[in-house]
């Protein structure tokens, strides 16, 4: 995301804030393929990533006023609002995400740090470099997490550990990607 | 700014990357609302962590959904008065108070003025409130539990359940091993404190569902979460 888009989305928001349909459109045009993809690898299936994506939109339309360009820049916005909305679906959907599961895995090895042919930003890059300071487990299972929206059961019954290891090698793991990231360490 | 502890650091944290189960996501988003350091530590993870979106190839979702995202209810509404003409005032009130919450008054005095502006009256010292928000349309519900009389109250104060869906009311938290179902919620409940069961309350946050006509059939929530809220000792 360079800046004349991050500009351009602010824009977008603050005018669908104002209630402009036209600028909610653009918005969703603007934004849409990215949040889609974001979902639908938490969720697998078609069906389940376009539920969770019209729960996005309705939302960012719906808290567009409370959006605070001070806090997050508009996709950081979004996409944790996307994210949110694919992982609680997928906490609700289980059983029928994991009948999936292992076909998309196949198909995209999601555990890897960048993916092929986009050219990383320098966020991009500061992030690798501090995950790729983090110990296999912890940066697979932070990727994983991130990607693929697994929670702390499925981390343990993937990585054959203790739901509770699983939930140390979590919080040291974020502790220590904090730290590189505000560079602290 | 107090710097949080390190436990919920770590929850806020592991929030933002998606790894709790649904119910610690329930309660941590209970907290998203009544805790300003929180929320932020939130914020900040989200940030920390949006790169990696970055790297996911963009696909472009069915060029229908726009259309069904054009067609929700939700959207009929300009997005400021979302919350309809009843609850505008409480979300007023609750930005009001945000910043006299934040100097000294604890969030208990919060929950409590909501409870005057409705008019329920509150015993500070033997009763807990919670006021039940959703993220987008702010309170929805109002309980209060007065644990001198045994009675707990629930009160709506946003918008009805849509046509052909009821409001479920939970409990969770304080050593549930699992959500426990409350009942329906019309307008208003009034049920023995007792149904609450031997859980510490200031420990206990309650949650509304959205069902089929009268509740879930499975006994856990199989709807989406609206409202949430954590009961707080009345001051």
């Amino acid at each position: 995301m360079d800046t004349t888009d991050s500009v351009a989305l602010a824009q977008c928001l603050a005018a669908t804030a104002r209630g402009e349909r036209a600028a909610f459109a653009d918005l969703y045009r603007r934004t849409s393929a990215k949040l889609f993809a974001i979902a639908r690898r938490i969720l697998v299936r078609t069906e389940l990533a376009e539920e969770a994506l019209q729960e996005a939109y309705v939302r960012i339309w719906t808290n567009a006023p409370r959006y605070d360009a001070k806090v997050a820049t508009p996709m950081t916005w979004m996409i944790a609002i996307a994210r949110n909305q694919a992982i609680d679906l997928r906490r609700r959907m289980s059983e029928r995400v994991s009948e999936g599961a292992v076909a998309l895995e196949d198909a995209e090895p999601m555990v890897s740090v960048s993916a092929q042919g986009i050219e990383a930003s320098a966020d991009l890059r500061h992030l690798t470099r501090c995950l790729e300071g983090l110990t296999e487990q912890p940066r697979m299972m932070v990727m994983l997490a991130y990607h693929q929206g697994f929670s702390r059961e499925e981390l343990s019954a993937r990585f054959d550990r203790p739901v509770a290891t699983v939930k140390t090698i979590l919080r040291r793991g974020l502790a220590a990607l904090k730290d590189c990231l505000d560079g602290r360490a | 700014m107090a710097a949080l502890d390190e436990e919920s650091e770590g929850l806020a944290a592991e929030y933002a990357l998606g790894t709790l189960s649904a119910e610690e996501r329930l309660i941590a988003r209970s907290r998203l609302v009544a805790d300003p350091e929180f929320a932020r530590a939130v914020a900040d993870w989200e940030r920390r962590l949006a790169p990696l979106a970055d790297a996911v190839p963009e696909r472009a979702p069915n060029a229908a959904l726009f259309e069904a995202i054009n067609a929700r209810s939700e959207l009929r509404a300009a997005p400021s008065d979302d919350a309809g003409s009843d609850t505008s005032n409480i979300v007023e009130l609750r930005r009001k108070l945000t910043r006299w919450r934040a100097a000294t008054i604890g969030l208990g005095a919060l929950a409590a003025s909501l409870l005057v502006v409705l008019g329920l009256p509150i015993e500070p010292g033997r009763e807990f409130v919670a006021v039940l928000q959703s993220e987008s349309a702010g309170p929805g519900f109002v309980a209060t539990v007065d644990t001198a009389h045994h009675v707990m109250t629930v009160r709506r104060v946003g918008a009805p359940a849509p046509t052909d869906y009821s409001y479920e009311l939970w409990a969770l938290g304080a050593g549930r091993p699992k959500a426990q179902s409350l009942g329906v919620i019309e307008a208003s409940a009034r049920m023995p404190a007792e149904k609450l069961g031997p859980h510490d309350l200031s420990d206990t946050t309650l949650a509304i569902s959205l069902e089929p006509p009268g509740g879930s059939p499975t006994g856990q929530a199989t709807g989406p979460v609206l409202f949430v809220g954590k009961l707080l000792p009345a001051e």
